[in-house]
């Protein structure tokens, strides 16, 4: 590693180690293929990027571009030995033209603290804000707070900055869906132009009710979500609209969409799902579990199901019934399959290789076996 | 539960600094009960036992409880810090973790069976706000006494540095010398000191089967009761939640009523109560390593200034050492502030 005397790396094992995971709890019987990173770099330019991405290419050696790690999609697992560059030093934002420049690894609610004093407020940020990354949830294509006025990153990103082995790149308009969504497997997001909304004021109220009186609430708002947690509660956000009590306590909790149920639990599932399909959706889903909460966004809603089993097969059974109501895993990552041949095509020419967040989108040989077994079961 | 990796822990200031997973609690919370090797054990201790990571944890694991048992193996193991070793020595030897002579602390007989537990920081390194509190005590008409020299090291430290038996040999002493005392009610300034009197020290009796029946309060727990409203008009005030006493112990609104009382108005920071980040002198965190100690300090004392307040104010005497060691701002405990308040009313009247 003496190539690298400008770029933080670390390759203790016992530390590489530790990041061979996200938030996906790995089934044993899978553990298996998950190697441990032979480094983790840390760069903080473009400079050390373009070094880096030298450096791999030359030896052959797989890339991971790795955020802060709260996906559970399996993302950032490293399927074969590879380096993992860790974004979480080029952490640099700022306001220009009332749009937001910020470098990968800014964490989205430093952003939002400080924009927010400058008048200046995110139109969608993710329920993992408090740590989750620019570079991390873009590359998820992610839904979060605000998708219901504002639709998923993808629809708010003006153009973004990635680095691959021909260099560095600005891409914006139609070419950045071979990006966003894209884990990684075509380029790292190095950063990113983002649109904003003016900081108007919120009104933050919360119900006790229904889901299917929920949906019919949800136009015009800002921000609408439905936990089915200990009490059913309906959070709606709406700029200059009224706040309530409940509201308050709801919206302070919306960082928090895996606390509040009666029991613990091991496992959960989330899928996307239209709008009109969402309450027949969940009435079926009841029957394997009453734990869950949806984030409305425009036309469609994301649901997230809690698990009191550690059985993958119940997880995947409900994206099963997802699809039979058109819906989709909210994610990719290491399961699931991107099926759009032209993004395949542009992945090839600029990773003929496939070193950049190899075995990735392709949905896993053994994963889609449990997946049959569940679609069976 | 198991932890579910969700990284919300990852709000870590030490981790925000330092970057490697090794450092962050999520991290930790997969290296426990495994070999560590030296650079894993110094990479734990890089920790305040803040509890920041429990208050977001979505796993609702008991963190900081854990961060303090696992200390406490390594230190069975003999894998502890140097510099955490050198304060162990230096309390059992000397009564405080300074080396200091323990003549210096603040004495005061009296038949009354309150005591003022002042705490090694406001005995040694910032005497002011000891003296302060002994001021305003009186000014208040409180009967009350003060241990000089037989007062010992609380062992706050030790305990969170994994220290155990160091820590139950000065609650044996600090006891013995209460019972001596007939003390029955206990004020500290020390969130440290508090919140192992009030929480550690009944469970270190029970252990080794003693009696405890003492009142144990915050000076800002007192004061919030016994104080009246001054109404001075003293301008802005930031403040700092000490960990001990805020996420810890719960104090969070006390010591803000106290300034409100006495005529100042509170500009909060982004990141307060339950949100609030350590001073950076915790856990033993400053004494092993002081480089990134100070960069949390300094990290918190720029919140503090973009406040735009004139003055920070905390209530913990290791908080006000910290801070004034680089604030541009005045750093002041509640407990001077209260006695200068309470002068100046005195003059005008």
């Amino acid at each position: 590693m003496y190539e690298f005397p400008n770029v933080r790396v670390e390759v203790d094992p016992e530390v590489c180690k530790l990041y061979r995971f996200d938030l996906l709890k790995v089934p044993k019987p899978f553990s298996a293929f998950i190697r441990t990173p032979l480094a983790v770099f840390q760069p903080e330019n473009v400079k050390d990027l373009l070094e880096i991405l030298k450096f791999a290419k030359k030896r052959n050696l797989p890339l991971i571009p790795r955020g802060a790690a709260t996906s559970a999609y399996g993302g950032v697992v490293p399927l074969k030995r590879s380096l993992i560059v860790d974004m979480n030093r080029m952490k640099n934002f700022e306001v220009e033209n009332g749009k937001l420049i910020a470098e990968s690894g800014a964490v989205w609610f430093e952003i939002e603290r400080k924009i927010n004093k400058k008048g200046y407020a995110l139109r969608v940020y993710p329920t993992s804000a408090l740590v989750s990354t620019v570079g991390g949830w873009i590359a998820q294509n992610g839904y979060g707070i605000g998708s219901l006025a504002y639709g998923s990153i993808a629809e708010n990103v003006e153009w973004l900055e990635v680095v691959d082995f021909e260099g560095l790149k600005k891409v914006s308009g139609d070419e950045l869906k071979f990006y966003v969504g894209a884990y990684g497997t075509t380029g790292i997001i190095v950063k990113a132009c983002v649109k904003l909304r003016k900081n108007n004021p919120l009104g933050v109220e919360a119900f006790e009710t229904s889901i299917d009186k929920a949906v019919e609430k949800i136009d015009n708002a800002y921000h609408a979500a439905y936990k089915n947690a200990e009490k059913k509660i309906f959070l709606l956000a709406r700029e200059d609209g009224e706040s309530n009590d409940l509201g308050l306590k709801a919206w302070k909790e919306r960082f928090f969409p895996l606390t509040g149920y009666k029991s613990t639990f091991s496992n959960f599932s989330e899928v996307i799902v239209p709008i009109e399909s969402v309450v027949d959706f969940l009435s079926e889903v009841e029957k394997i579990s009453k734990h869950y909460q949806v984030n409305f966004a425009r036309g469609e809603a994301t649901i997230l199901i809690i698990l009191q089993s550690r059985n993958i097969l119940k997880a995947l059974k409900i994206i099963k019934i997802a699809e039979k109501y058109n819906g989709r895993p909210f994610g990719t990552g290491i399961f699931f399959k991107r099926k759009d041949k032209d993004f395949w095509d542009f992945k090839k020419k600029i990773d003929p290789k496939d070193l950049l967040n190899p075995k990735k989108l392709k949905g896993n040989l053994i994963l889609n076996f449990a997946g049959l077994i569940a679609w069976i079961a | 539960m198991d932890c579910l990796r969700c990284a919300y822990c990852n709000i870590c200031p030490i981790y925000r600094i330092e970057g490697w997973e090794s450092v962050s609690p999520r991290g930790k919370i997969q290296l426990l009960d495994k070999k560590l090797s030296n650079r894993l054990v110094k990479d734990f201790y890089k920790c305040t036992v803040c509890g920041l990571c429990e208050v977001v944890c979505q796993s609702k694991l008991e963190l900081t409880r854990i961060w303090e048992e696992n200390r406490a193996k390594l230190v069975k193991s003999k894998k502890y810090m140097p510099a955490h070793k050198k304060i162990a020595d230096a309390v059992l030897l000397y009564g405080n973790p300074y080396a200091a002579e323990q003549e210096a602390r603040v004495l005061l007989n009296s038949p009354s069976n309150v005591l003022y537990f002042a705490g090694c920081m406001a005995n040694f390194k910032v005497k002011n706000i000891a003296e302060c509190t002994v001021k305003v005590l009186k000014l208040l008409g409180l009967e009350f006494k003060v241990a000089g020299k037989s007062e010992v090291c609380c062992g706050s430290t030790m305990l969170r540095t994994g220290f155990i038996d160091v820590a139950e040999k000065l609650f044996l002493k600090n006891v013995k010398n209460w019972q001596k005392m007939n003390v029955e009610k206990i004020i500290t300034s020390c969130p440290g000191c508090y919140r192992t009197i009030k929480s550690n020290y009944p469970k270190i009796a029970e252990k080794k089967k003693i009696d405890f029946n003492f009142e144990v309060v915050h000076i800002t727990q007192f004061l919030e009761r016994e104080l009246k409203k001054l109404d001075l008009k003293l301008g802005t005030v930031t403040y700092h939640d000490p960990c001990h006493l805020g996420r810890h112990s719960k104090v969070y609104e006390e010591p803000r009523n106290i300034l409100k009382k006495i005529g100042y108005k509170i500009i909060e920071m982004e990141r307060n109560r339950d949100f609030s980040i350590c001073c950076g002198a915790g856990g033993g965190l400053r004494a092993q390593f002081p480089e990134i100690s100070e960069k949390i300090t300094l990290e918190r004392i720029l919140e503090a200034e973009s406040t735009g307040a004139e003055t920070l104010v905390t209530s913990c005497p290791f908080c006000v050492y910290q801070f004034s060691k680089v604030s541009r701002l005045k750093v002041r405990d509640v407990v001077e502030e209260v006695y200068s308040s309470m002068r100046e009313v005195e003059l005008k009247i």
